[in-house]
């Protein structure tokens, strides 16, 4: 697709191909795109936001750089080096909680997906007595502090004579991942409504077409950005984790240990890793729930 | 209009009720659509339009009663079976598909290639003007081509029947102008039967065959616009299309066809209807404030007096209104047609045709709608 703004400025034209492959022109109004491309003005607001940002940003900062300083030294800065990352794949014992971590945050999403997204069907599509104390209930693993959730947990699987194991971590991380995405896929299907699911039977899709053809469609963006936002929680959690973790342990778990012999560059360096991989996940749920068309979507 | 066909019932309802929970929203109701019929549901808002609809379309079940579709019994027949298709509301374009796809979907479910319905799409896109759009997304569409788009959708499957609800209730008054003309055209080129929901009487008037008048889930009258205009079966539908006059009276006299009824001190005629209305029934008149004519020439069969207490000037029109004893009289009169040298109080003969008379017995005086 090709932009040309016109010379009165008011109007563009647009190339696009249409369905038959057939270049076409559109002239359209430029107030649609002009909208976009405000200038930034300074002000008061702006400054006070710059401050916020710092207030967040800098122990952060403060986090990577020290992660490439040569000095076991945290508070002075030397020569720029990779080694502290190098030790890290050395750290047999960080290695494999890293990979715990993955297996037990990917199982607890996939869970979460499954459990999540039919709890959701279920709440929004049918009526039954108490459903707002349901609700409430299946929000609980959220708002209840972690240590509250991880004994009562820890006292189920003793008194089922559970050993703490991979299993006890992962059901621990489904109780909250569940309804992270249960939630998400919940106010989408609200908002929704069932017009379109209407309009799909009545152009003649049976109940599987509906669901595969318009209803996934339309959550599928809310599903993916819990999923996203349920793995970042999972991934980095650690007071459940801790009270349902007996050998097997996840990357924080094991992190919370190593702090017991102080701070080290190897931390910052495994910290700075984490961030990156908060970062990416961020830009991906940005990318699933924040475009233009999805806004709209929902708004209508 | 194929003259054959025009009488072969395209959609009948039989009985049909819908209760939710306790609740009533349709009674008991009958009806039968022919083909090719431009046929609208209009009522105030509530009373059961678009659960009719919702019905028709298989998207709701009838809690009792029957649904004949093309003669054939569609009643528990799901709605991606049956061969009716709906404008929605909201048009219910869907976000996530553009305009080629959204009008490709029932072509789609009927397993057609995209390349034989390609003609198809743009047979429909080029029917309602937008031929151009097919790239197009929901959001990038305003809200008339978005009803246009949800129209062609609706109809790229040529279905026996186009549901209808108030399609064009969201858009400003000129477009909804235009569009009526529009739609319109479209059912007359295309020979399709149209249900068309609305609770706006001009819209059902201006652009029916045949309409049914509903109130909180019943159907009070069916007929052409003519017939709900100027002989309204129940004070109810009455009230609720155009302008209109009620008055309490009582029956002093009974005759073969007519019935001579007292309004305060007066004794108007009135023609008998299908009400069993006696000697001695209170009975509620009514009459168009068009059919009350002001000092009219020759002496007309019904004639009071009564004083003049308003004139309002409404454009092309004057607003006249009457006293007599305690009860009141509109008239309107066009603006040309009159000398209005009368001052407030100024005694006025008025009068007017039996015809224009109906009689209602006074029980239902209850479901006149008074709006203001
Ligand atoms: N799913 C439902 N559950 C309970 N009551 C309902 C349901 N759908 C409709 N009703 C009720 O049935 C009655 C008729 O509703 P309906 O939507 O058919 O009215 P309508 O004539 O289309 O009104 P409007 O002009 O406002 O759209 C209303 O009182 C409504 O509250
Ligand atoms: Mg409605």
């Amino acid at each position: 697709m090709r932009i040309n703004i016109n010379k009165d400025n008011k109007t563009y034209i647009k190339n696009t191909i249409n369905n038959d492959g057939n270049n076409i022109n559109i002239i359209e109004d430029t107030t649609i795109i002009l909208k976009e491309r405000k200038k930034f003005k300074f002000s008061f607001l702006s400054f006070y936001s710059v401050l916020i940002y710092l207030f967040l940003y800098v122990p952060l900062i403060v986090v990577i750089l020290f992660s490439f300083s040569a000095s076991k030294s945290t508070v002075t800065f030397s020569d720029v080096t990779l080694k502290w990352y190098k030790e890290l794949i050395n750290n047999s014992g960080l290695v494999s909680s890293f990979l715990h971590s993955i297996q037990v945050s990917l199982t607890a999403v996939v869970a979460a997906v499954v459990l999540g997204t039919s709890g959701a069907f279920f709440i929004v599509r049918t009526n039954f007595p108490g459903k707002r104390f349901f609700m409430t209930l299946a929000q609980l693993p959220i708002i209840l502090p972690g240590i509250i959730i991880g004994i009562a947990m820890l006292i189920f699987f003793i008194n089922l004579r559970v050993p703490l194991s991979m299993l006890t971590i992962t059901v621990g991380h489904i109780s909250f991942t569940t309804p992270v995405v249960m939630f998400q896929v919940m106010s989408r299907l609200a908002r929704l409504g069932r017009t379109y699911e209407d309009a799909a039977k009545d152009l003649g899709a049976n109940p599987i077409k509906t669901l595969f053809l318009v209803t996934i469609p339309m959550i599928k963006t809310a599903i993916i950005g819990g999923a996203l936002l349920a793995f970042a929680m999972s991934f980095d959690e650690i007071v459940i984790t801790y009270f349902l973790t007996g050998s097997w342990t996840t990357l924080p778990v094991f992190i919370y240990g190593m702090m017991r012999f102080g701070l080290s560059p190897q931390i910052y360096a495994i910290s700075t890793i984490i961030l990156l991989l908060s970062i990416v996940i961020i830009f991906f749920m940005a990318k699933f729930t924040g475009t233009k068309a999805e806004e709209l979507m929902v708004r209508k | 209009m194929d003259k054959e066909s025009s009488n072969f019932s395209q959609i009948v309802l039989k009985n049909v009720s819908k209760v939710f929970q306790d609740f009533v929203a349709v009674d008991n109701i009958n009806l039968d659509i022919k083909k090719s019929e431009f046929f609208s549901l209009l009522g105030p808002s509530g009373c059961g339009k678009t659960t009719t609809l919702r019905m028709i379309a298989g998207l709701e079940s009838p809690t009792s009663g029957k649904i004949f579709l093309g003669g054939k019994d569609v009643t528990n027949v799901p709605a991606y079976k049956r061969d009716v298709n709906t404008v929605f509301q909201d048009y219910a374009i869907f976000p996530h598909m553009n305009v080629w796809d959204n009008i490709y979907f029932p072509l789609k479910m009927k397993g057609i290639s995209k390349k034989e319905a390609a003609p198809k799409i743009e047979k429909v896109l080029k029917l309602v003007n937008m031929l151009n759009f097919s790239n197009r997304y929901s959001h990038q569409l305003s809200g008339g081509q978005r009803q246009r788009i949800a129209l062609a959708r609706a109809l790229v499957n040529e279905p026996q029947a186009l549901l209808l609800d108030e399609p064009l209730g969201a858009l400003d008054f000129k477009l909804r102008v235009a569009m009526q003309t529009v739609l319109k055209d479209i059912q007359q080129e295309l020979g399709i039967t149209f249900i068309y929901v609305t609770h706006d009487q001009t819209e059902a008037i201006t652009m029916s065959d045949r309409i049914a008048v509903m109130r909180q889930g019943v159907v009070d009258q069916i007929g052409t616009p003519d017939e709900i205009y100027n002989k309204p079966a129940t004070p109810f539908v009455a009230s609720f299309i155009g302008e209109m006059n009620f008055v309490d009276g009582k029956v002093v006299e009974e005759y073969e066809d007519e019935l001579k009824v007292k309004i305060a001190n007066n004794f108007i005629i009135c023609k008998k209807n299908n009400y069993l209305i006696k000697k001695d029934d209170e009975v509620l008149v009514s009459i168009r404030p068009e059919k009350v004519y002001i000092n009219p020439e020759q002496k007309l069969p019904n004639q009071i007096y009564a004083k003049l207490s308003r004139i309002v000037f409404r454009g092309d029109n004057y607003q006249i209104t009457t006293q007599f004893d305690s009860s009141e009289l509109t008239s309107v009169v066009a603006a040309k047609s009159i000398n209005l040298n009368f001052n407030l109080g100024h005694e006025l003969r008025l009068g007017w045709y039996t015809e224009d008379v109906q009689v209602f017995p006074i029980q239902l005086k209850k479901n006149i709608i008074k709006y203001k």
